[in-house]
């Protein structure tokens, strides 16, 4: 199958992939008398928890802008990435009872769980709006570039989660090794150390990372307030295209063999 | 769609190929790999050279053992399985009703699954909520409207499929065992809600164990054996034939 196809198969599932948003929403806060109202609180405890604890390993010397602020930036972001990985990567195989009824594209499954990461990012954010003004944000015309960064990390996620779903069915140990990559990753990434406390020395190293340009841009449009360089938003596209395209190569290539290994 | 619905299937052949690490891992391919094997694998033929053709007006019961390709040949028409070798055409709004409902999920609600069932189908949310009250009168389950599916009886459940089935207009009906299990009392409502199902649809296929059923709803029945189409003809020759070389 090619590629177009395959994309083409998707945009005509559009109302599936609406029922399949609505029905993850649903079921994430079914049972909590809160409800709704979790996908606000949850990011807003786990930051609070996050920035005090760190608060007291670095001192606020280190980098620009505040601690807080860019901890929020960059951890959303990055768990919105790690979730798309994690949950895509299991979809396929956990999809098998729907694979063997409908004959579904296949990218529709971790698009699902990407989608629905995103999703979670967006309540995180409104959240983090909420509490913005108290740990030292400032609007700036820089935010305008932050539906640039989310729209490549999406394109980043959705090609790692293709890949990570269409591997996971190959080899079912895969998702352990899933995760220690992942923890390993983050370490990896500038998303606890701002990346404007990072020595030269080691800056020249951590560049080799497509994740430390596209987690970037959010701490460059949301904590420091200034709009991301020409050179982060190339290098960030450039990872995100090849990503999303590699993620949609390996599903189109499989599309019709990865349904007798389920 | 404006075709008339059918059917044609031109020398047909499905292979599947078995490895011998049903779940496979990395560590197994690394071991075998470090031994210096190849995965291993046979080939098995699920059909052979299957030529088929229903028109609208048909519903054709599939009998034969296990393993002679029944269920292949189903998931082979609902296009989830692509052909190995052969053609195959189908042409009309296909429904899969098989034994695992109609994708249904257990936390979901019954309102909130048939929604999700009419979106796997395509069918807009706004049209499918329009039509549940019919669907939950129809499968006599209206107070479980709002209640999780795992709370369902199996009989609840198989009622609702029927009835959401019944809603989304299928030209070409494919059902896998739908009847397998469950008491007398549940069998009789069910194929009651199912002939309604039936009656409405151009195109069904069905697959049973049960020759009972296949002879109440069918008017063509095909005897799959080892991949084959062993006999192809009205169900009173095909199924004595079939007993017979069953017994």
């Amino acid at each position: 199958m090619r590629i177009r196809e395959q994309v083409g198969a998707i945009l005509r599932r559009r109302v599936l992939i609406g029922a399949f948003l609505s029905v993850d929403l649903r079921l994430k806060y079914r049972r909590s008398s809160l409800g709704f109202l979790w996908s606000l609180l949850n990011p807003l405890l786990m930051l609070t928890v996050m920035a005090a604890a760190f608060s007291f390993v670095f001192d606020r010397g280190s980098g620009q802008g505040s601690f807080a602020l860019h901890l929020f930036a960059c951890l959303l972001p990055w768990q919105a990435l790690t979730g798309s990985v994690e949950q895509g990567g299991r979809s396929l195989v956990r999809g098998e009872n729907l694979l063997l009824q409908y004959p579904l594209p296949k990218l529709l499954l971790p698009l699902r769980r990407t989608l629905f990461a995103f999703v979670e990012y967006f309540f995180a954010l409104l959240a983090l709006g909420l509490v913005a003004g108290f740990i030292g944000f400032r609007p700036s015309w820089a935010l305008l570039w932050l539906p640039v960064g989310v729209l490549l990390l999406f394109l980043f996620a959705l090609g790692l989660a293709s890949v990570a779903a269409v591997v996971t069915v190959y080899f079912r140990d895969a998702v352990h090794l899933l995760g220690v990559t992942l923890r390993a990753w983050f370490y990896l990434t500038p998303v606890i150390i701002p990346y404007t406390a990072l020595p030269d020395s080691v800056r020249r190293w951590a560049e080799l990372n497509p994740a430390y340009h596209l987690i970037k841009i959010f701490d460059d449009v949301i904590n420091l307030g200034v709009a991301p360089d020409a050179r982060t938003l190339l290098i960030s596209a450039a990872c995100a295209l090849s990503m999303l395209f590699l993620g949609l190569w390996v599903v189109a290539k499989y599309e019709h063999k990865l349904v007798f290994r389920l | 769609m404006s075709a008339a619905p059918g059917i044609r299937l031109r020398e047909v052949s499905l292979t599947y190929r078995l490895y011998s690490n049903k779940r496979p891992s990395l560590k197994a391919s690394l071991m075998s790999a470090l031994r210096g094997g190849q995965d291993e694998f046979r080939d098995l033929p699920a059909l052979q050279g299957v030529n088929l053709e229903i028109a609208a007006g048909e519903r054709v019961g599939i009998v034969g053992r296990n393993g002679a390709g029944k269920t292949s040949l189903l998931r082979l028409l609902a296009g989830i399985f692509p052909p190995t070798g052969g053609g195959i055409e189908v042409q009309g709004f296909v429904v899969p009703l098989f034994r695992l409902g109609l994708g249904f999920e257990p936390e979901l609600t019954g309102e909130e699954n048939l929604i999700q069932a009419g979106a796997l189908l395509d069918i807009p949310a706004a049209t499918m909520r329009a039509r549940a009250d019919a669907v939950f009168e129809f499968a006599e389950i209206g107070r479980f409207r709002h209640t999780p599916l795992k709370y369902y009886s199996r009989g609840m459940a198989t009622r609702l499929s029927f009835a959401t089935a019944c809603e989304v207009d299928p030209q070409i009906l494919l059902l896998d065992e739908v009847f397998g299990g469950g008491d007398m009392s549940f069998r009789e409502k069910a194929v009651k809600r199912m002939q309604e199902l039936i009656l409405r649809t151009p195109i069904v296929v069905m697959v049973s164990h049960n020759l009972e059923s296949v002879r109440d709803i069918t008017n063509r029945v095909v005897w799959l054996d080892e991949g084959r189409v062993r006999m192809d003809g009205p169900p009173g020759e095909v199924i004595p034939a079939y007993e017979a070389a069953c017994a």
